[in-house]
């Protein structure tokens, strides 16, 4: 993949992206979505919503340090 | 079981250390190797924001209401993802207008308006204050926790301890010395900190080990893993684990209020926005921070079940960090878990103080000072001294808090209070940054309306919740009028309390500062000022912007005497045609032009010296606006002088030493004719006397044309000597006596005084050459007991004093240069010869020269 150009295009770009990702974490993090996983069920005995949450949250995490790590 | 003795002397190492490493970290900085220049211990900086509240508090919140406790992180998640887009901002616009709180930022973006200020640095006060008593409080309970173990006590009555054997009361009065030794070490424009900041991160280590060290215990020491962990919690039937609590409103709000407060909340502005070295480093806390948060709240859940399973009821729920490696016996890892919250609480008091005691001294306190009195004594001192004195202040108030609230609603649950107390700053802020139209009058009505609304419906409840008020005012409503009840105001119910209060108070503080501003509008200097802000990215290149007014006037006065009056006038005219505007010739001048004007300054003496002049004409140092002329004229001068100097070391070097070559090889000719039998009479020889006197006057008019070139002959010299030399040269080339009668050692006088007093003089023997003819000048320094005396005395035609002194022979400039050194002159003259012109300095010891 092609490095973003540094200097005030790279910041727009970084701004864009990252702001995207925040809206991804909105979705993932907040209802309606979240209530779909908020059935109080289990997956390997752990609960379902925790796994579910700190799985979202990791993405959103990782994202962001992609984007960041690209943008030098 | 952990001795009381053992605990109190590890707690007081622990804080020990921690001075060794905020002392470290500023000796790195001093030495020029500072340790936060990675943008590292900035993201676990900002991970002050996990509290004592958070690290005890999530446990108990997770026991009640599940995962219920994880929006408090994800907030801040999402919030530093936006972090390019608005705290950098944010960052970009302090550092350029040398903004050093939340207050100030406020008050700056709306035509830096005090009251605005002040109302900020109030709403803060309040809102922080009991956050403060709370972690104040998390210390005082987990010490009498351990203390008294394997006593169980109710949480009630850990509050009751005697004030002298209450170990908050010294941690207290330990972390106000230590933020008095490191947030308040110097003052300077910046407010930063190194030392702190290093302790901070240093801090977000210790609870980030302390944590998962009891989790990683209670998951996989007590249990055999996260599965085995909640299965045992599925068959107890604790149900509540597994679930976000009963409702998704809360979730949303409590989502939307940590977003607010990962950068609102004093703390966090401090270390985000005024701590930041480098732009830069938020991009590593963009995800690092985040991913602490995550590391820090893995095991909450897990720890949350095990204490249910194994304490239940027994122990408020806050304590299960504590209390289950505890009631395992396990003594080394409650002295760490206990060490990881004292980490946490002392982190968030340091650095909650420093920023509310900057808001408090620079937006409460000096406005007022500065009305009062003169600013020109010592004002970084007392800028210190109030800054301590707030300091100590604020903590102490905490105390106070902590020790009246005891176990009351108006302290245990003051966390959330606080992040909506700091949340009212967002319309302001966030409008600020991003609409243009946003008026002063509109976020001072915004910000009063939300913090009334908050003050109503959040921290009047939890005062009568703790008796401080008559119950009835929660059930029946104030005077019993029920629509007024405030935690079901207007008859909205089924919301909790902080979604209800949030409600209310973004819907009156949002409303209020989006219709106002509509309304009013704003006046010049806050429309400059929003542009700034919201414009703050669009032109990267762009130096530093003024805060302090810059008269028009004062801005074209700098210009003209650097670049001169005409190219002055062409830069206005031409700066006016481009924008299409026209400039007034009074009033402020906008940023714009004054960037405009620093850049032309920047081209005429260089970026570093036009800031300073249009720093110090802005009112940014103390430095009066005559000082910047002078400062100014000298810089303008100091190119041409080098150039004379240049030029008289040439001359010197070249046409002098050919000049005094030409003196001896004449003399020797001279000398070989008459060896030779020439006649001395004859034209051979008088044309050689001819010459070598004609080169011997060309050689001492050079010498005194060269001393009159060197502008410091007189500063090396001295008085004394530079009379002497200025003398013999004009001797030389007037062909006239000129006697110098003088004290042989140094004469001590200030630069500007034997300035003044040589020019005098000069401007006497002029006089004598020129207008008296004279043939003998006599020039006597005497340093008479009371004063320097200089006389200068000819024997020429003198002039009658009385009669108008003719034009140009400059007697009122002489006397005005020894007005201005708070001397006088004296002139005696006669028609009938002799003229005296007697100057005299007094004493400069016997009182101010000026």
């Amino acid at each position: 993949m092609k490095r973003g150009p540094n200097g005030s295009n790279g910041d727009e770009r970084l701004t864009g992206l990252t702001a995207v990702v925040a809206l991804f974490g909105f979705l993932l993090f907040l209802p309606p979505l979240l209530t779909a996983f908020d059935r109080g069920a289990q997956i390997f005995n752990v609960p379902v919503v925790w796994a579910y949450l700190f799985a979202a949250w990791a993405v959103v995490i990782g994202l962001v340090a992609l984007l960041v790590r690209r943008s030098g | 079981m952990l001795q009381t003795w053992f605990v109190i002397v590890v707690s007081f190492a622990y804080l020990g250390i921690l001075f060794a490493v905020a002392f470290y970290g500023d000796r790195r900085g001093d030495t020029g190797r500072s340790l936060i220049s990675g943008g590292t211990i900035y993201a676990l900086s900002l991970a002050v924001y996990a509290t004592s509240w958070t690290y005890y508090g999530s446990v108990g919140r997770a026991a009640t209401s599940g995962v219920g406790f994880l929006p408090i992180y994800l907030g801040p998640t999402l919030m530093l993802a936006l972090g390019w887009l608005v705290l950098r901002r944010i960052i970009r616009i302090s550092r350029r207008n040398r903004i050093t709180s939340l207050a100030d930022f406020v008050s700056a973006r709306y035509g830096k308006s005090a009251t605005l200020g002040a109302l900020v640095a109030i709403v803060a006060t309040v809102g922080v204050v009991p956050y403060i008593a709370l972690q104040l409080k998390a210390v005082s309970n987990t010490f009498e926790l351990i203390r008294r173990h394997p006593d169980v006590i109710p949480t009630a009555q850990l509050g009751q301890v005697p004030l002298l054997q209450d170990t908050a009361l010294y941690v207290t009065l330990l972390l106000a010395a230590f933020t008095i030794l490191f947030g308040t070490r110097h003052l300077d424009a910046t407010e930063r900190h190194e030392g702190m900041v290093t302790a901070i991160a240093f801090e977000s280590i210790v609870k980030l080990v302390a944590f998962v060290a009891a989790g990683v215990f209670v998951t996989f020491g007590l249990y055999n893993g996260f599965g085995d962990l909640f299965a045992r919690a599925s068959e107890a039937g604790l149900s509540t684990v597994f679930t976000l609590g009963d409702d998704t409103g809360e979730w949303v709000w409590l989502t939307l209020l940590s977003m607010l407060a990962i950068f609102l909340l004093p703390r966090q502005w401090q270390i985000a926005v005024v701590e930041n070295v480098d732009e830069r480093h938020l991009k590593r806390a963009m995800w690092l921070t985040p991913l602490y948060m995550f590391l820090i709240s893995i095991f909450v859940l897990p720890i949350a079940a095990a204490g249910l399973l194994r304490l239940g009821n027994t122990v408020d729920a806050d304590t299960y960090v504590l209390g289950v490696p505890m009631a395992a016996g396990q003594e080394a890892l409650t002295l760490l878990v206990f060490i990881g919250g004292l980490s946490a609480a002392t982190g968030m008091i340091i650095v909650e103080t420093v920023a509310l005691s900057t808001m408090i001294s620079n937006s409460l306190v000096m406005p007022v000072l500065l009305r009062r009195w003169s600013y020109r004594h010592k004002l970084a001192g007392l800028i210190l001294g109030v800054r301590r004195v707030s300091i100590v202040v604020v903590m102490l108030l905490g105390y106070a808090y902590f020790r009246l609230a005891g176990e009351g609603a108006a302290l245990v649950s003051m966390g959330l209070v606080s992040f909506a107390a700091v949340a009212q700053f967002a319309p302001a802020i966030l409008g600020g940054l991003f609409w243009k139209a946003g008026t002063r009058n509109g976020a001072l009505v915004g910000l009063s309306a939300g913090f009334a609304a908050w003050v109503y419906t959040l921290l009047l409840p939890n005062f009568a919740r703790s008796g401080w008020m008559s119950q009835s005012f929660l059930t029946e409503g104030p005077f019993g009028i029920s629509a007024l009840r405030p935690e079901e105001l207007f008859g909205i119910s089924g919301m909790d309390n902080i979604s209800h209060s949030m409600f209310w108070s973004m819907l009156v503080n949002i409303g209020g500062y989006v219709v106002i501003s509509l309304l009013s509008r704003p006046r010049a200097r806050e429309q400059a000022q929003a542009v700034l802000f919201v414009d703050a990215l669009a032109d990267p290149e762009r130096p530093r912007l003024w805060r302090g007014r810059i008269p028009v006037e004062d801005l074209h006065e700098v210009l003209r005497r650097s670049i001169g009056r005409t190219a002055t006038d062409e830069a206005f005219a031409e700066y006016a045609r481009d924008r299409g505007i026209e400039v007034p010739s009074t009033g402020d001048a906008d940023p714009d032009l004054v960037h405009h004007a620093e850049t032309l300054l920047a081209g005429s003496v260089g970026s570093a010296s036009a800031r300073i002049m249009v720093a110090s004409i802005a009112g940014e140092e103390q430095l009066r606006v005559e000082e910047v002329m002078e400062m100014l004229d000298e810089a303008s001068q100091v190119a041409a002088l080098e150039e004379r100097h240049r030029l008289a070391r040439e001359l010197h070097d070249s046409v002098s030493q050919a000049l005094f070559s030409m003196t001896l090889h004449a003399r020797a000719v001279e000398l070989a004719v008459q060896k030779e039998g020439g006649d001395p009479n004859g034209p051979v020889a008088r044309g050689l006397t001819e010459l070598r006197s004609l080169t011997a006057g060309a050689l001492a008019e050079m010498r005194a044309s060269l001393f009159q070139l060197r502008p410091d002959a007189l500063r090396e010299d001295g008085l004394a000597e530079a009379i002497r030399k200025q003398s013999a040269a004009i001797a030389a080339r007037e062909g006239l006596v000129i006697a110098v009668e003088a004290p042989e050692y140094r004469l001590e006088l200030d630069d500007r005084a034997e300035e003044e007093l040589f020019r005098v003089v000069q401007e006497a023997v002029h006089n004598s050459v020129k207008h008296a003819s004279a043939g003998r000048i006599d020039i006597i320094l005497d340093e008479a007991p009371d004063g320097l005396v200089v006389e200068v005395i000819d024997d020429g035609t003198g002039f009658d004093p009385l009669d108008a002194p003719p034009g140009g022979m400059g007697l009122n400039g002489m006397r005005e240069r020894m007005a201005r050194i708070g001397g006088e002159l004296v002139i005696d003259s006669s028609t009938s010869g002799s003229t005296t012109v007697r100057a005299v300095l007094p004493d400069q010891s016997l009182g101010d020269p000026r």
